[in-house]
C-alpha cells in the first residue's frame, strides 16, 4: 500500500531569475509540499508572487533552480503523460482552427485512435461539461465560459490523474466562474482527480479545496498550509453561508492584507 | 448592404479620375497621340479582348508567374518553418537571409540573363527570387509568434515534437504565412512584368514595351489596363483564398 505516501512532492523548490550581471531577483525559496493521492490542494498568494511559476515548476514546463519535484515515486523533469495543465487564457490554449470538438480530438489523435472512435469519446467528455450540442462550433463562436468549458474537457479527455489548475476561472464572468467551480468539482469527485489550483481569489480557494497552502509576496516562501475541513459535496450557495467558511475567508483574506500593508510599509 | 454601398461608393473616384483624363484630352491640354483619352484606349482594349488575341501573352505571364510563385511558396515556408523550430538552423542562415534579402531583386536580373539566358528559367527564377524573402521572414515571424500557451499545451498534452510542428505551429503561423504570400505575389507580378521588359520575347512585358517601341500608344495603354485588371483580380481571389483558410483571423 502506497496510501501513506505521497502522491505529489515538492521538495525545497526554489526558482532564482537573472543573476551573472544583472541583479537576481529569487521568485520562489524553498517551497515544499505534500500531496495525497485524490487531493485538492490550492495555492493561495497575492499576484506577481510567483505561484505560476511554481505551477510551470509542477508540470515540467520550466526547471526550478534548485529541489526536485516528484510525482508517483519518479523526477519531473518534463511534462509527465498522468498530468495536464490547464491555463487561465483558455483563448490562447484552444487552436482556433480546430472545432471544439476536433480540440477535444487532438487529445486522442496522438494516440493514434482510430476516427470513429475518437468522435464518440469527444461527444462524451464534452457532454461532462455540457456542451456536446456546441461539437461543430469554434472557439471563437463561444462565449469565455463555454472555452473554458472545452479547455476542461480537453483536459478531461487526456484522462490525467493529476490536474494542474493555473487561476482556470480569473478571466470568466463571475456567475460564470460559480458555476465553473462546481462544475470542476464535480468532474474531480467522480473521476478520482489530484487537483493542484493556483489561485489569488480567497473564496475560491476555501470553496473549492480540501488543504489551502498560502505563499506570500516574492521572495515566495509558503507561510501556512491550512485545512479547510468544510463537509463535501460542496454547495455554490450553502457551503459559501457556513460559519467555517466564513471564518476562514475572515481569518485568509485578513492575513493577505496585513501582509500586502506590511510590504507597503516596508517599500 | 453596406458593404456594397462602400464599394459603390468608392468607384465614384475611379469615374472622376476617367471623366477628368477625358476631359483634359478633349480640351487639348496634352498631346492625344501621346496620351490618348479613355474613349480611344477602350475600343483597343475591347478589339484585343472581342479577337481572344489577350490569351497567348496573358498565359505566358501569368504561367511564369505562377511557377515561380509555387516555388517561392513552397521553399519560403520550409525555410521560414525550418529556422523558426531551430535555433540552429536559424543562426546558420539568418545572416544569409539578411545579406541576400536587402538587394532589389531587379538588380539581378541583367546577372540572371548572363547564366540563365532570356528564356523561361531567367523569369521563373527572377519571380521565384522576389517572392520568396516575403513569404521566409513571415513565416519566420509567424512560427516565432505562436503564444507560449499553445505550445506548453500542446506539450502537456502530450503531442510530439513534429505533431506540434504540424497540428500547432504551421496553423498557428498561417495567418502570417497568407500575409507574406500576398506581398510576394504583387512583387512576383512586379519582377515578371519587368523580366519580360529588359529580357524575353513574350508575355505582357515584353508586348508593353514593343508596342510603346512601335509607337502603338492605344493598344500600350490597353495592356497596361488588362495588367491592371489581372493585378487586382489576383488580390481579390487571394482575399477568398485568405478568408477561407484563416477564418478565426478577424475574430
Amino acid at each position: 500500500m502506497t496510501a501513506t505516501a505521497s502522491y505529489l512532492s515538492i521538495r525545497d523548490v526554489n526558482k532564482v531569475y537573472g543573476g551573472q550581471h544583472g541583479e537576481a531577483t529569487t521568485a520562489l525559496k524553498s517551497i515544499s509540499l505534500e500531496v495525497k493521492q485524490g487531493e485538492f490542494l490550492a495555492i493561495l498568494g497575492p499576484s506577481g508572487c510567483g505561484k505560476s511559476t511554481l505551477l510551470q515548476i509542477v508540470a515540467g514546463l520550466i526547471d526550478g533552480t534548485a529541489g526536485e519535484v516528484v510525482l508517483s515515486g519518479k523526477a519531473v523533469t518534463a511534462p509527465p503523460p498522468e498530468m495536464v495543465y490547464l491555463f487561465q487564457q483558455y483563448s490562447k490554449s484552444l487552436l482556433p482552427w480546430r472545432t471544439v470538438e476536433q480540440n477535444v480530438a487532438l487529445v486522442f489523435e496522438s494516440k493514434g485512435m482510430k476516427k470513429r472512435d475518437i468522435a464518440t469519446r469527444c461527444v462524451e467528455y464534452l457532454g461532462m461539461v455540457g456542451l456536446a450540442a456546441f461539437r461543430k462550433h469554434y472557439p471563437w463562436q463561444l462565449s469565455g465560459g463555454m472555452q473554458q468549458r472545452v479547455a476542461i474537457a480537453r483536459a478531461l479527455a487526456a484522462q490525467p490523474r493529476l490536474l494542474l489548475l493555473d487561476e482556470p476561472f480569473s478571466a470568466v464572468d463571475a456567475l460564470t466562474r460559480i458555476e465553473l467551480q462546481s462544475l470542476v468539482l464535480d468532474l474531480w469527485g467522480r473521476q478520482g482527480l489530484t487537483i493542484l489550483l493556483i489561485t489569488h481569489d480567497v473564496d475560491e480557494a476555501v470553496f473549492m479545496a480540501d488543504r489551502i497552502a498560502v505563499l506570500s509576496s516574492r521572495p515566495s516562501i509558503v507561510e501556512m498550509v491550512v485545512d479547510t475541513e468544510l463537509p463535501r459535496p460542496r454547495d455554490a450557495m450553502g457551503t459559501r453561508e457556513l460559519p467555517r467558511f466564513l471564518q476562514l475567508r475572515h481569518e485568509l483574506v485578513a492575513h493577505l492584507l496585513n501582509r500586502q500593508n506590511a510590504g507597503r510599509v516596508d517599500a | 448592404m453596406p458593404e456594397l454601398g462602400r464599394k459603390g461608393f468608392g468607384l465614384l473616384s475611379i469615374l472622376g479620375v476617367l471623366l477628368l483624363w477625358e476631359l483634359i484630352c478633349r480640351a487639348g491640354l496634352v498631346n492625344v497621340s501621346l496620351l490618348p483619352p479613355p474613349s480611344q484606349i477602350a475600343p483597343a482594349l475591347w478589339k484585343i479582348l472581342a479577337s481572344g488575341s489577350f490569351l497567348v501573352p496573358l498565359g505566358q505571364t501569368l504561367g511564369m508567374l505562377l511557377i515561380g510563385y509555387t516555388i517561392a511558396c513552397v521553399a519560403g515556408v520550409a525555410l521560414g518553418l525550418l529556422m523558426g523550430c531551430s535555433d540552429y538552423l536559424y543562426g546558420l542562415l539568418e545572416p544569409l537571409v539578411e545579406v541576400i534579402r536587402p538587394i532589389p531583386k531587379p538588380a539581378l536580373i541583367p546577372a540572371m540573363v548572363v547564366f540563365l539566358g532570356i528564356g523561361a528559367g531567367m523569369k521563373i527564377t527572377m519571380v521565384a527570387l522576389a517572392a520568396l524573402f516575403p513569404v521566409l521572414i513571415n513565416t519566420l515571424q509567424g512560427v516565432r509568434g505562436v503564444d507560449p500557451v499553445l505550445l506548453a499545451t500542446a506539450r502537456t498534452l502530450g503531442c510530439s515534437r513534429l505533431e506540434t510542428i504540424r497540428k500547432i505551429i504551421l496553423p498557428a503561423s498561417l495567418p502570417m504565412v497568407l500575409i507574406g504570400m500576398r506581398v510576394s505575389l504583387s512583387m512576383g507580378l512586379v519582377l515578371v512584368i519587368l523580366a519580360e521588359m529588359l529580357a524575353a520575347e513574350s508575355g505582357i512585358g515584353f508586348l508593353i514595351l514593343d508596342l510603346q517601341r512601335s509607337f502603338q500608344v492605344r493598344p500600350m495603354y490597353a495592356w497596361i489596363a488588362i495588367l491592371a485588371a489581372v493585378g487586382l483580380g489576383l488580390n481579390v481571389l487571394f482575399e477568398m483564398v485568405e478568408d477561407r483558410a484563416v477564418p478565426w483571423r478577424a475574430k
